[in-house]
């Protein structure tokens, strides 16, 4: 396998409030590759949008990255200086938000704002990045690009404000995009229309893409790998196929049966509800051992390793360590 | 069996400038007494605003809404409040629905005093013991409360009333997989052991899929298709809940599907058309449906307003 474009080491990342601080992120590493689709899933408060945040380097204020390090390239993402950051934010690493409209300048037509961008990393002229501009729009599947090149974002409909964060995204040939649940909030008509063209981008241009989502539909259908993030700490890392046939973790298993088919009915009643993920950040070791039915007393307060099942399948539990079994 | 309600021709149309919206646009069904039916469409669809005109929260343009054999719509405002114990609604979003400023005791208490119905904290206690809560909840502020937590505050104060039908807007949407099962086998108990109908308003239709016996498929303010769950899901006949079900991925890579893709995306719903509402967009279109499509019963009540419904092309595709 050829070297990873970007490599996550131990990244710890913690919210400080006045008394007390909170790693919502607890050292976790991972390895993106070339024109591969992973997938980052978890419940709401898992830490996905700050892992991709953390990468971008746009945290809030208030939260700190403080540990670890976050590789491109050789060099670690963490001690660059701002200058040297934005030669990568939008040049290299892209991201595309969850409410597309919120992400767009309201007061600018969307057709100037994709030129914007393409004036500051291509070096052309401005009226060369104008019809760029409206170029990349007919590329993303923006119909009648011209004319729509010079509407408000508030007259678009939510699909096209993401083909528009799209068109401003590829202005650049990025190596990674990081999509932060491109479609909520957009229909699912319109999520497989966006996602047909996520996938068709990345093929074309050969970009990886880390996509965050909460559905495992998505998943199946769009990534190869994913990981599966449960209150700021990996559980999980494997190929799709591998996550559905064959989940190891006890939090990925008691996921994937709470998830409803359309294609099918489930039952609804065996499931437990899981406990808020808040009440769970303390914890020194295994954040899901609270709730776990395989709980062992060394959960509770050690750190699991991590267990490598088969190449590019690993599970942080203590359960498949060698020592246990 | 008598319907518990029965929906005629309804209409509800909004003045915008110039135009009117048609939000609602000739809608029919009818809804048993303890049977669980499911709404389904994309945004801006409809569903919203037929679920508030049912209840009476917007007087809707034109139509009937025959609850109990009274028609709601032609209620003065003053017998209809007394009614209003009969039909609740729980809201999508639990933060915007509960009153910040109430604590859950409180919230319980009101709709039980002002219906008459208020005897002693013991009730209050019954009904926090129904959705699963705790007594020491009773009083907490809905800032103290988990998002599960709020909704199940919501759908106790819907059920307080015994109410014979409850409006669900969306009422998992806002909440995480593992608590969306939780509350989905909440409400299906709830509704066995109060012998209530609901009418489960969705744009999941995984989640319609495991709790409704019946649904109705809504587009552009009509509704195209309506049958039993398994007709629906396992049988769908017209080409938009055949693209709809065809975009929704399912978790299972071993699954593959070959994909309806719809051209463009749902028009506005001011210039309304005559005949099919999809024929802008559907890949099938023809000639008669561009004249009103009446609606095609395929045996069990299944009824689709596709004028290619039940044929080769639909079957094959």
């Amino acid at each position: 396998m050829s070297a990873p474009i970007i490599r996550v080491e131990e990244l710890t990342v913690s919210l400080n409030t006045d008394d007390h601080q909170r790693n919502i992120i607890d050292s976790i590493s991972f390895d993106m590759f070339p024109k591969e689709i992973m997938g980052l899933v978890g419940e709401s408060g898992s830490g996905k949008t700050m892992t991709a945040l953390s990468i971008m380097q746009l945290l809030p204020k208030t939260i700190k990255i403080c540990g670890g390090s976050i590789w491109y390239e050789d060099k670690d993402l963490l001690k660059m200086t701002s200058r040297e950051i934005r030669t990568i934010r939008g040049n290299k690493i892209a991201m595309i938000f969850q409410n597309p409209r919120m992400a767009l300048n309201p007061l600018m037509r969307v057709g100037d704002q994709i030129a914007r961008a393409v004036c500051l990393h291509c070096e052309v002229s401005s009226e060369k990045s104008k019809s760029m501009a409206v170029e990349l729009m007919s590329q993303v599947g923006i119909p009648d690009a011209e004319s729509r090149a010079r509407s408000y974002p508030h007259q678009l409909s939510g699909g096209m404000a993401q083909r528009v964060l799209i068109a401003m995204m590829l202005a650049c040939k990025p190596k990674l995009l990081i999509a932060d649940e491109p479609t909520t909030g957009l229909d699912v008509t319109i999520q497989a229309q966006i996602f047909k063209l996520i996938k068709e981008i990345q093929s074309e241009i050969g970009v990886a893409v880390l996509l965050i989502t909460h559905d495992f539909g998505v998943v199946s259908e769009v990534c190869d790998r994913v990981g599966v993030m449960y209150a700021g700490q990996i559980m999980e890392i494997s190929s799709v196929i591998d996550v559905f046939t064959n989940p190891k973790h006890p939090y990925t298993q008691r996921l994937l049966k709470s998830i409803l088919r359309v294609d099918r009915k489930s039952d609804l009643d065996t499931n437990k509800a899981l406990s808020p993920i808040s009440a769970v950040f303390d914890s020194p070791g295994c954040r899901f051992a609270s709730q776990c039915d395989c709980v062992r007393p060394e959960c509770l307060w050690e750190r699991p390793k991590i267990y490598t099942d088969s190449p590019g399948h690993s599970v942080y539990c203590f359960n498949y360590s060698r020592d246990n079994k | 069996m008598e319907p518990l309600l029965r929906v005629k021709d309804l209409h509800k149309h909004y003045k915008d400038g110039r135009y009117t919206v048609h939000a609602v646009n000739g809608v029919n069904f009818d809804i048993f007494p303890g049977e669980a039916v499911g709404l389904v469409g994309e945004s801006g669809c409809g569903k919203s605003t037929t679920a508030r005109c049912i209840l009476m929260l917007e007087q809707p343009t034109h139509g009937k809404i025959i609850f109990k054999n009274q028609d709601l719509a032609a209620m003065s405002e003053h017998p209809l409040r007394s009614w209003r114990r009969f039909f609740q609604i729980v809201f999508q979003d639990p933060n915007e629905s509960l009153n910040p400023r109430f604590n859950v005791k409180r919230t319980l208490k009101e709709p039980l005093f002002l219906h008459g119905l208020y005897q002693d904290s013991h009730q209050l206690g019954e009904l926090m013991k129904r959705v699963t809560l705790e007594i020491e909840h009773l009083e907490r502020y809905p800032h103290q409360l988990s998002g599960g937590q709020k909704q199940r505050v919501g759908i106790a104060r819907a059920i307080s009333t015994s109410p014979d039908f409850v409006v669900l807007d969306e009422p998992t949407s806002s909440l995480d997989m593992s608590l969306r099962i939780h509350i989905l086998s909440l409400l299906r108990r709830l509704q066995r052991e109060m012998n209530m109908a609901y009418l489960f308003i969705s744009h999941d239709l995984s989640t319609v899929h495991n709790l409704c016996n019946r649904v109705l498929v809504m587009y552009l303010g009509r509704i195209i298709e309506m049958g039993t769950s398994e007709d629906v899901f396992n049988n769908p006949q017209h080409i938009y809940t055949r693209a709809l079900l065809s975009a929704i991925p399912i978790p299972d890579p071993a699954i593959k599907r070959k994909r309806i893709l719809l051209q463009g995306e749902t028009p506005n719903s001011r210039d309304i058309e005559v005949g099919c509402s999809l024929q802008k967009r559907c890949p099938y279109v023809r000639q008669e449906c561009s004249f009103p499509v009446p609606y095609t019963d395929l045996g069990k009540r299944h009824l689709v307003a596709c004028v290619l419904a039940g044929s080769e092309i639909i079957n094959g595709s």
